[in-house]
């Protein structure tokens, strides 16, 4: 061969023409994505998708909830070693930029200690669906949960105020004389 | 008026795109039906064989595109776009593979046996043996017909290096096949 052929391109045209990705690998890289939040599955409506680590998820504190879609919670840590704060707060309350790095910064403390930890602030305008059956019990026009009921689990949803009502109307917590309250997950 | 195929293409490729963007798994389907084949051939290529490293560099690769649909401005084609995603994959697995400093390489290898491998290597196998800078350059520049500005572009190099690169990679591939017994 004469040195003036080596720069002419070597015939490799037909390499790798017969190999093909693996067929199970499209669904591999659906999933991917989904579980990145980039895809719905066909036929839900788009916007409603767990947030963070809950895709698919309902955690109860109170412990009914031992495997309801358990995607993403973390079942190797002891269940006696998952507890949820719940921050009440009094009217005067006013959760302004510094209190949001106060906040911010007590996470990542205690994230650095170790301890798994996520919160987001709720934004203050709520709403209250009560039980579809309050008439019939005897509580006809309240606005809210008598005072020994107690928080008992929660959902968090993808989706926009007016979606996130609708679904709250459906849910079926309400049939079993439970109150739902729909609050806006506030991102500052 | 006349509208070619290739406009009707673009229309439709960015019908798709807007629908991808929107979260269409049915959407996403199709365009990865469309555009994994080759893909899949260019991170093959590039990481020497590997179907399952090939695989990773894909799962890698589609996200960054979906992620970054957005900002694809259809200068070039679709295909094009996500081909310089997946060489970028494929090259950062490449160099991550290569972390304890191996540059490109610089000298060519030692001429194999003419006579072992014109008996026991194929295309493939030639090509799978070659330093993964070679290979990378060769598979971009013979195969996928990018130029060398692209190439380094792409792959953060100068021009001058990419066609030193591809020089010595076909001085290669000729004497791996046996093509080439009298050279150096």
């Amino acid at each position: 061969m004469h040195e003036h052929d080596q720069d002419q391109p070597v015939e490799v045209g037909g390499l790798y023409m017969d190999r093909v990705p693996r067929a199970s690998l499209e669904d591999e890289v659906v999933q991917g994505l989904r579980g990145r939040g980039v895809l719905q599955r066909p036929n839900t409506s788009r916007r409603t998708r767990m947030l963070q680590a809950a895709a698919g998820v309902v955690l109860f504190l109170t412990g009914w909830g031992g495997g309801w879609g358990t995607a993403q919670i973390d079942r190797s840590v002891p269940v006696d070693e998952q507890y949820m704060l719940l921050l009440w707060e009094g009217p005067e309350f006013e959760a302004d930029q510094s209190l949001a790095e106060e906040y911010g910064a007590w996470g990542r403390t205690v994230g650095e200690s170790g301890v798994a930890v996520s919160g987001e602030e709720l934004g203050s305008s709520r709403q209250l669906l009560g039980p579809t059956n309050l008439v019939a019990q005897g509580a006809a026009g309240a606005t809210g949960p008598p005072s020994e009921y107690r928080l008992g689990g929660y959902f968090m949803l993808g989706a926009g105020e007016e979606e996130a009502l609708a679904l709250a109307e459906n849910h079926p917590h309400r049939r079993h004389g439970g109150w739902v309250e729909v609050a806006a997950v506030v991102v500052r | 008026m006349v509208v070619s195929v290739a406009d009707v293409d673009r229309v439709e490729e960015a019908a798709l795109i807007q629908e991808v963007m929107r979260g269409s798994e049915q959407a996403f389907r199709r365009m990865y039906r469309e555009h994994t084949p080759a893909l899949f051939r260019l991170a093959l290529g590039m990481t020497g064989g590997s179907e399952s490293t090939a695989e990773d560099v894909l799962q890698e690769g589609w996200w960054r595109a979906i992620r970054g649909l957005g900002s694809f401005e259809a200068r070039s084609s679709l295909r094009t776009w996500l081909s310089s995603i997946v060489v970028r994959c494929a090259w950062e697995r490449i160099r991550w593979e290569q972390r304890d400093g191996e540059r490109l390489p610089e000298e060519l290898p030692p001429s194999p046996d003419p006579q072992d491998v014109a008996s026991k290597l194929d295309l493939e196998r030639a090509f799978e043996a070659m330093p993964p800078g070679y290979r990378t350059v060769l598979m971009l520049h013979d195969i996928e017909g990018y130029r060398h500005e692209e190439i380094a572009g792409l792959l953060g190099i100068e021009s001058g290096t990419s066609k030193s690169q591809l020089s010595r990679a076909r001085k290669w591939m000729r004497r791996a096949l046996g093509h080439d017994y009298a050279v150096e």
